[in-house]
């Protein structure tokens, strides 16, 4: 009994979770955020201790609670009636009133947002009456481009910038460490959309023609989305552009970071002694100084990613990829509110998974982290 | 002094310079000497002397970068100054090896330090994964530390202060090198510590057959420890002796004010303890004569015209370098002259003059 009274907090939170999580794994976009959600929940207990990952894992709850009020209050405050935009130019007083009903609009705030609620915790997101369709589908048709799109310009990015940022760290000063420096600073310097329609024209359309030259070339496929379902290598090469345009700018930020915690990380003593034991100097960098260096790295992509889930809409525009920043900004000049509510919560509920995932990151990567973390 | 029948490690004219902001900074001025296989070496200086850039010169592991080093370190008689970073590196850890100041700096904080310990062997002597470890199994028992099996899998913030440095002592032992240069090993450790790492170091010597040069500020600790001690100052070697001849018949005026400054059991307890007044000169425009001059109670005008060479004593093997040596007749009169002049107080301390 005692043991009950003290753990009732925790009794009816756990059950209330599993409600959530066997109604959301039922359908889509649910079913991989908290598949996303249990597979981070086992990264950190694999890297610490399954407690250590539980406690993490539950407090987001309070936290997602907040954001989905958040979310909700936002939208509830946007100006525009949707019921005039459904019914269009002739609505008269009566229909609009009446659609207000029946959407249940009429309502005070809370008796609105506790319906909604109800609904969001067995996965359902309600219906778009504008594009007569679930939004739960919705956003699952439209989210996986822009986890794609995410995915390959971190690859692209990490890529790049960890070599040019050990390497310019290593040459600190010298003639190279300026030469990348420089042209990493320039691609954070040109918008996104600029670099794009660059890459597009050059590598893509065929380039422009000087005094009779072409220069140029046409590589790749400009523009439109090509589901993995249909070919690999055909899915790859549509999202090439895309994801490198926006990986540059990423890259140049990382590489920064990097470039300035390698050179910190390169001065302290350890460096000197795994130098005196006769390492080759690349291992020195990649098994000595770059796991050091990485910290402020992590949190930045964390940050980084983060923010792209929430889709990259220029680009998104610049390739025709139908990508949930599309969705969403099509949901907003529609005044599709149930659309656009449902959307946000999605994207922020991945945003706080990434954010826990890097995280948890850290203490796999600095065990005196770790160990701070048992101990308390 | 005779060149050693098998000299191990022949240091000519070493010369290492610095180029700063404020212009050529001469860290190092025309070392030589010579250390014999097995034998030990205790480099003694005040912070600033040159002795750590002194050590890191031998072994070449300063970086390029405005940084120049002059003269020849021959080692097993070949010159390391002519050599790649290559073949230095083939050098570094089976040859000779370093233990450096700051144990737990020392120490890369997210390795495992069973791993830090294999990854010589692991590199130089092409053990696998599994011998590597039960070696570095063995050179944590060797080196002292309890529960080796369990400790290899920990990381170094999981250690003490001493403990980490009987770790480093382990890395920098693995690969059985002929050489090893502590600098300041026990600085950074608890008085206690102290005496016990330096009798690991010693131990693992005698044992190993090593030779060793053991780079400290602190003249107690090469005193029973090496077989022969090297006073520097201002980036030269202002005294070199067997560290016997050297504690009987000290010649140089610094190596006596070193001493000094020890604190003794003997003396009455709240007893005046002694300095050396003053700074080490300024090592990118030093003055012109003896370096240590300005901060000497025995100084004449003749120490600040010219600098003295380094001379040969009476006993066989001892240096130094000075006009008017501790304990001569000479430096009697000197001393006597400026306490009349006042540069000297009754105390027999110099009187700082600020210039």
């Amino acid at each position: 009994m005692k043991f009950l009274k003290r753990n009732i907090g925790r009794i009816v939170l756990t059950g209330l979770v599993l409600v959530i999580l066997f109604a959301w794994f039922a359908r889509p976009p649910f079913s991989w955020t908290f598949g996303l959600l249990i597979l981070v929940g086992a990264f950190g207990a694999l890297v610490t201790d399954a407690n250590y990952a539980a406690r993490r894992i539950f407090s987001l709850i309070p936290v997602l609670l907040i954001v989905s009020f958040v979310v909700f209050s936002l939208m509830s405050s946007l100006p525009g009636d949707p019921a005039l935009t459904i019914l269009g130019a002739g609505a008269t007083a009566e229909s609009i009133a009446q659609l207000n009903q029946e959407l249940g609009f009429d309502q005070p705030f809370f008796n609105r947002y506790g319906n909604w609620m109800g609904d969001v915790i067995v996965g359902d997101l309600g219906t778009s009456r504008i594009l007569r369709e679930d939004v739960a589908d919705g956003i699952s048709r439209s989210i996986t481009p822009t986890l794609q799109l995410m995915a390959y310009s971190l690859i692209l990015a990490v890529l790049i910038a960890v070599p040019a940022g050990m390497y310019s760290g290593y040459k600190n000063g010298t003639r190279q460490d300026r030469i990348i420096s420089y042209t990493m600073l320039g691609f954070l310097a040109i918008p996104n959309f600029v670099l794009a329609l660059v890459l597009v024209l050059f590598l893509a359309v065929g380039g422009v023609t000087i005094f009779g030259v072409d220069i140029g070339f046409r590589w790749l496929p400009a523009a439109r989305y090509v589901p993995i379902g249909a070919g690999w290598s055909d899915h790859l090469k549509h999202m090439l552009l895309p994801s490198l345009s926006l990986a540059m700018s990423q890259a140049a930020v990382f590489m920064r970071l990097l470039r300035s915690d390698m050179i910190g990380t390169l001065r302290l003593p350890f460096i000197d002694l795994a130098r005196s034991k006769g390492l080759k100097t690349g291992r020195i960098l990649f098994r000595h100084a770059l796991r050091p260096s990485s910290f402020t790295l992590i949190t930045v992509m964390g940050l980084s990613v983060g923010s792209l889930i929430g889709g990259a809409l220029i680009t998104e525009y610049v390739f025709t990829l139908p990508g949930v920043g599309s969705y969403i900004f099509t949901g907003i000049f529609k005044r599709d509110f149930v659309a656009v509510q449902g959307a946000v919560l999605v994207i922020s509920t991945l945003f706080i998974v990434v954010l826990t995932f890097s995280d948890l990151l850290y203490l796999a990567l600095d065990p005196r982290l770790k160990h701070q973390s048992e101990a308390a | 002094m005779k060149v050693a029948e098998d000299a191990l490690l022949e240091v000519d004219n070493l010369r290492t310079q610095f180029d700063t902001p404020g212009g050529l900074l001469t860290a190092v001025d025309g070392v030589s000497f010579s250390l014999s296989k097995g034998k030990s070496l205790g480099v003694v200086g005040e912070s600033g002397s040159g002795k750590s850039v002194m050590s890191r010169s031998i072994m070449r592991l300063l970086p390029k970068v405005n940084i120049q080093t002059e003269g020849t370190v021959r080692f097993k008689s070949r010159n390391l100054m002519e050599l790649a970073p290559r073949d230095l590196r083939k050098l570094w850890g089976p040859e000779m090896a370093m233990i450096f100041q700051d144990p737990l700096g020392s120490l890369n904080p997210v390795v495992k330090v069973g791993k830090q310990v294999a990854e010589g062997l692991r590199v130089h002597s092409g053990f696998s994964k599994k011998e590597a470890r039960s070696e570095a199994l063995k050179l944590l028992r060797e080196v002292g530390i309890s529960e080796p099996e369990r400790r290899l899998d920990e990381y170094p913030h999981q250690f003490s202060g001493g403990m980490r440095q009987r770790i480093v002592i382990a890395i920098a032992l693995a690969c059985q090198p002929d050489l090893l240069i502590a600098d300041e090993p026990t600085t950074a450790l608890d008085v206690t510590v102290q005496a016990q790492i330096l009798d690991l170091i010693e131990e693992q010597r005698n044992q190993r057959n090593m030779s060793l040069i053991l780079v400290t500020h602190d003249l107690g600790v090469v005193a029973g420890r090496t077989d022969e001690i090297m006073v520097m100052y201002a980036g030269r070697i202002v005294e070199r002796a067997p560290t016997k001849v050297l504690f009987a018949n000290m010649k140089m005026p610094y190596t006596e004010a070193l001493l000094e400054s020890i604190p003794k059991l003997e003396r009455p307890s709240h007893s005046h303890l002694l300095s050396i007044p003053g700074q080490p000169p300024n090592m990118i425009d030093a003055p012109r004569g003896c370096k240590f001059a300005p901060r000497c109670k025995y100084v004449q005008d003749r120490c600040v015209e010219e600098e003295p060479e380094l001379i040969s004593a009476a006993t066989p093997g001892h240096l130094y370098r000075c006009f008017f040596p501790v304990g001569s007749a000479e430096s009697a009169d000197a001393l006597a002259r400026n306490m009349a002049n006042g540069k000297v107080d009754e105390s027999g301390s110099r009187v700082h003059i600020r210039t």
